[in-house]
């Protein structure tokens, strides 16, 4: 199988004035369809710089990263956008949801950039907001905002999935509950899902744990037997 | 149905969510663009209106002045092709509109054709008949005239020439373009109905009267369109050269109608010749048109400077809020475009809401203003016209200023990198620049004082934004207190300083000065001195000015000239005075040499020296000794007026006694034509008080804009400070103590500039040296300016309540809660 994601020798160094930060150092990295991976590492070890680089959102100092055979390091700025209209679903820590819009809305904000859009209403009832549809942000708990999050990513109907501490401001239960979705739409909607997280347990319910350090791949599990989501505890 | 985008959805959310606030620019444009509207479509409405009633009324394209020539001049101009001209008896008399001896007053007689309308300055009647062409015994009277007296169709008018009484009936009131603003002349410019009127008369009974049998002393004509002007005044030139009046003097300068006479210069008969647009009616009734265009620029243009202002302040604030959402949107694959067009869109928004409801506003007040205008002048057209370029103009000019200034910070979402956007980001300090020694400064004091201090300089621009707001507000109350000042310094300048005098005792044609012993007589006057006033026209170089030069007594209690400056200055045998006014337009210096050629007979040409200029509002004129121009006039007992001092208000009696002497031709009462001058003020008032209401809106809505600005982004520290025990009316004080301090600023940018751009305004307005009306520009007393500052500290003061209001009512709860805007 080819894979769906491939860095080769990627780096980003940040420069600050007369310091330079290394946020990744020379890594290659290849992710598969329909594979759900788990990034793992301390602060500062580079996992954002690492999906954002994967996401179009920031270009590498150097090396190459392609997703699904588009070398997104070539791409114009405009290229870029269309890029991660069409190729990309990105899922946040503070959900970053538009406050004026309600949660059927924001969805739509971004099906509307799609070009087989799904259909807004049945992304919310499969993240289990069907009730709630018609309620702004503020009306709803962090959970049910991240959901409202998960169904707009998805409503582009983007091939990789990329989930930035997407529990951090969650609660356990709760934050259990989004990894369970998550796994969930990995298997039966066949996304690519990257997910960090600074939660060692949840490595378990990867298909593959990819741990960091000081911008660099410090070690890649394989776990042949992923837990299910509902049995997780930290 | 209709989708509506949902970033355009968002668009919409998001003004709702601030909405007093886009209302606030949004009524700011909607003033700015109204106005233009208005105005600039009630002068252009006015100016249409104007030459309909005009044309209507055949008013004549050309007037010839001669002194006298046979009807068949008047045939021979008629029969220049496409050429309808008519001749006509121009001449003042007396009306006594007292039985036995009462008011005795100035009458100008015009003659009409006594059986049909004339086809050229027709008149238009109001009440009664046209003349019956029954008996030639009959007359019109203009309406000004009639009303004051309240002459009605059916009454008796005792005519009075030359000694020679005639009693004639009125046969109707009308009006005539040529007197909707009645001049008796430029140096009379505002003569009162009381003692002065317009009458109309058979041609037969005018010339019978004037003893002009066969001949007229006026010919007006009509060019027909698409004919050569300046072939048909040649053919015009050689048919009275054909009745010997050999000179034609083409007049580029307003005639005082009285003038348009006898012309023996150098002993050659000469005709004046003046075309529509330079007949004072014409010129004066445009000049103060000129007036709307004025405005019609001046304050849209500050309303929507300050509009682009507030725009550019909101948008930079929205923007910064929303830095979150703009990285997410770029995250989700909106590009760039989209997100400038999305931020334009706020811009676009409150310019096409604030541009429509002014257009459509500005329209109809126009019409309303142009009617009120018209109905004010009692001229019976209106003519409301929509005006497409000035409509499309003011449009454009709201929606695309609002754009342009919405641009610069919509421009700026490009810089915005999502993966950086969506970081949070750090809290404003200021400038360390200001920040490190200001803080240094303030250590002294108590925290109350220093930080509204200091958060005057966290956001700088905003401030200056805030001070601008104040300074424009600012602005347009020391424009309109400007126009005040104006008034009430000429008034007091010309009532108070200049002339004291309670009369002017007009006498017939040149009179005795004698009459200042006769009257001094009289019971009830305490002084009188005679004034000599005599057509000249003054040249220097090639620069001309007609005028007329009025001889003043040597040390004159009752007639006090003074400089520009105010300083008094009396004539004496050094030489000439001018107005102030002439001084561009004729370019002399003092102690250079000036021509002065009388407009009337043919003596008294001579060189005079400028001996200075004076200060003069209406109805400028020269200024010699009394003596000077008796010497001038080789007549050393003449004069045209008396001014008279009464002990007290004059009784009936006293008029009357002066009325009866028999040289008197009218009594000006001072009295009168100051209430004359109130009541046309009235109109001005008004402006002056919508100017003065705009200013404070103008104010309240950048303001209120400003300090909402401003507490929006404090929100969760001023929680934090009312969460940790500071009390409401703390937190109040020291926010109004910030504004205060901004609007002291303002103060400090508005004075300067509403000094300045009164100034550029009235200098604009002012100093056409022919005008009637001169302006000088003011000098704007104490009181305009503790006024605007007054002004502009309530409205300071006043527009940050609802922003108060909001923080006191904010639950601490949410406020602290909110991680992003
Ligand atoms: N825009 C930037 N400019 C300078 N340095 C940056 C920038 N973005 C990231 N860095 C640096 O790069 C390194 C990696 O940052 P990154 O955000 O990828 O870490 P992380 O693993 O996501 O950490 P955390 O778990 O705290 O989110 C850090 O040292 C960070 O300070
Ligand atoms: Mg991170």
């Amino acid at each position: 199988m080819n894979p769906n994601v491939k860095l080769t020798d990627v780096s980003k160094i940040y420069r600050m004035g007369q310091t330079e930060v290394v946020a990744l150092n020379n890594i290659s990295l290849e992710v598969f369809p329909d594979e759900f991976i788990v990034l793992l590492g301390p602060s500062g070890s580079g996992k954002t710089t690492l999906l954002n680089l994967i996401g179009g959102l920031d270009a590498p100092t150097s090396g190459q990263v392609e997703v699904n055979s588009i070398n997104v390091s070539m791409l114009s700025r405009a290229q870029l956008t269309g890029y991660r209209r069409h190729q990309i679903g990105f899922i946040f820590q503070f959900f970053n949801l538009i406050p004026t819009l309600n949660a059927r809305e924001n969805v739509e904000f971004a099906a509307e950039l799609a070009r087989n859009p799904m259909t807004p209403d049945q992304l919310l009832r499969e993240v289990g907001l069907d009730e709630r549809m018609n309620h702004f942000p503020g009306e709803l708990s962090g959970g049910e905002n991240q959901r409202v999050a998960i169904a707009r990513a998805l409503a582009t109907d983007p091939p990789v999935m990329l989930c930035d501490e997407p529990t951090g401001s969650l609660d356990y239960e709760t934050g259990k509950r989004i990894f369970k979705l998550l796994r969930t739409l990995n298997q039966t909607r066949h996304k690519t899902i990257i997910v960090v997280t600074h939660n060692a347990p949840v490595g378990a319910i990867a298909d593959r744990l990819i741990r960091m350090r000081d911008g660099q791949i410090a070690g890649i599990t394989r776990n042949e037997h992923p837990l299910d989501p509902d049995k997780l505890e930290w | 149905m209709v989708k509506i985008r949902r970033i355009n959805l968002k668009l919409l959310r998001d003004i709702w969510k601030g909405k007093i606030q886009y209302f606030a620019v949004t009524l700011i444009i909607f003033l700015g663009v109204s106005i233009f509207i208005t105005c600039f479509e009630a002068y252009q409405n006015l100016g249409i209106s104007y030459s309909s009633f005009y044309d209507r009324l055949n008013m004549a394209d050309y007037w010839v002045s001669v002194d006298q020539v046979g009807s068949n001049a008047v045939k021979d101009i008629n029969e220049i092709s496409g050429v309808e001209a008519s001749g006509r008896i121009v001449e003042d008399l007396f009306i006594d509109m007292g039985e036995g001896g009462g008011e005795k007053v100035t009458g100008r007689v015009t003659s009409l054709p006594e059986n049909q309308m004339p086809v050229i300055n027709m008149v238009q009647v109001e009440v009664g008949n046209y003349f019956s062409g029954s008996s030639g015994r009959e007359i019109l009277v203009e309406r000004h005239f009639a009303e004051y007296y309240n002459l009605k169709p059916g009454d008796w008018l005792t005519l009075e020439h030359e000694q020679v009484k005639s009693r004639l009936l009125i046969r109707g009131i009308v009006m005539s373009p040529e007197y909707i603003w009645i001049v008796k002349s430029a140096q009379e410019p505002m003569p009162t109905p009381r003692t002065f009127g317009v009458l109309f008369m058979p041609l037969r009974e005018a010339e019978k009267l004037f003893n002009m049998e066969g001949t007229v002393n006026e010919i007006t004509f009509l060019i027909a369109p698409n004919v050569d002007h300046t072939k048909v005044l040649d053919r015009v030139r050689t048919i009275l050269e054909h009745n010997y009046i050999k000179r034609m003097t083409f007049k580029d300068d307003p005639v005082e109608v009285q003038n348009r006479r006898i012309d023996i210069v150098q002993g050659i008969r000469s005709a004046y010749m003046t075309e529509r647009k330079n007949v004072p009616v014409v010129l004066i009734l445009r000049q103060k048109l000129e007036s709307f265009a004025m405005l019609a620029f001046l304050f849209p243009l500050l309303f929507l400077a300050m509009a682009s202002l507030t725009i550019y302040v909101l948008l930079s604030r929205l923007i910064e809020s929303q830095r979150i959402q703009i990285g997410l949107m770029r995250a989700m694959g909106y590009g760039r475009a989209a997100v400038i067009f999305h931020y334009l869109g706020f811009a676009l928004i409150v310019g096409v809401v604030g541009s429509l409801t002014g257009v459509t506003a500005g329209h109809i007040w126009a019409n309303g203003l142009t009617e009120l205008y018209m109905k004010q002048l009692n001229i019976p057209i209106a003519v409301t016209e929509l005006h497409w370029g000035t409509i499309l103009g003011g449009f454009a000019a709201g929606i695309f200023i609002p754009l342009a200034a919405g641009l610069i910070p919509a421009w700026s979402t490009i810089h915005i990198q999502p993966a950086e956007a969506m970081r949070p980001p750090a809290p404003t300090a200021g400038n360390k620049f200001i920040m490190t020694p200001l803080l240094y400064i303030l250590r002294p004091f108590p925290y109350y004082i220093k930080m509204p201090l200091r958060n005057i300089f966290r956001n700088f621009k905003r401030s200056l934004f805030m001070a601008t707001g104040i300074a424009s507000a600012l602005i347009m109350v020391l424009v309109a207190m400007s126009f005040v000042d104006i008034v009430d310094e000429m008034f007091s300048r010309q009532y108070g300083t200049v002339t004291k005098y309670d009369a002017m005792v007009y006498l017939q044609g040149e009179g005795a000065a004698s009459n200042v012993s006769l009257i001094s007589h009289i019971e009830g006057v305490t002084g009188a001195e005679a004034v000599l006033d005599v057509p000249y026209r003054i040249r220097f170089g090639d620069n001309k000015i007609d005028t007329s030069i009025e001889g003043i007594p040597e040390k004159s209690t009752m007639y006090n000239l003074v400089t520009q400056a105010g300083t008094k200055i009396d004539v004496s045998a050094d030489g000439v005075l001018l107005p102030y006014s002439y001084r561009d337009k004729l370019g002399a210096q003092i102690g250079d040499t000036l021509r002065l050629e009388p407009l009337k007979g043919t003596i008294g040409e001579t060189d005079m020296k400028l001996a200075g200029y004076v200060w003069s509002y209406i109805g400028g004129r020269a200024y010699m000794t009394l003596r000077d121009v008796q010497k001038l006039q080789r007549d050393s007992g003449a004069a045209t007026g008396i001014m008279v001092k009464f002990d007290g208000p004059p009784d009936s009696y006293t008029i009357e006694r002066i009325n009866n002497m028999p040289q008197v031709a009218s009594i000006e009462l001072v009295a009168d034509t100051r209430k004359m001058l109130d009541e046309q003020m009235s109109f001005f008032w008004v402006m002056i008080g919508i100017m003065l209401a705009m200013g404070a809106t103008l104010g309240a809505a950048i303001i209120f804009n400003g300090v909402m600005v401003n507490v929006t982004q404090r929100a969760r520290e001023m929680a934090t400070m009312r969460a940790v025990g500071l009390g409401d009316r703390m937190l109040s004080f020291m926010i109004s103590l910030e504004n205060i301090f901004i609007a002291a600023m303002g103060v400090v940018i508005g004075i300067p500039l509403g000094k300045y751009i009164s100034l550029q305004f009235f200098e604009a307005m002012s100093t056409n040296a022919e005008d009637v009306f001169s302006m000088s520009p003011p000098e704007i007393s104490a009181r305009s300016f503790i006024t605007a500052v007054v002004a502009a500290v309530l409205i300071m003061l006043i527009s940050q309540l609802p922003a108060i209001m909001q923080i006191t009512r904010q639950n601490l709860a949410t406020v602290t809660k909110e991680y992003s805007d």
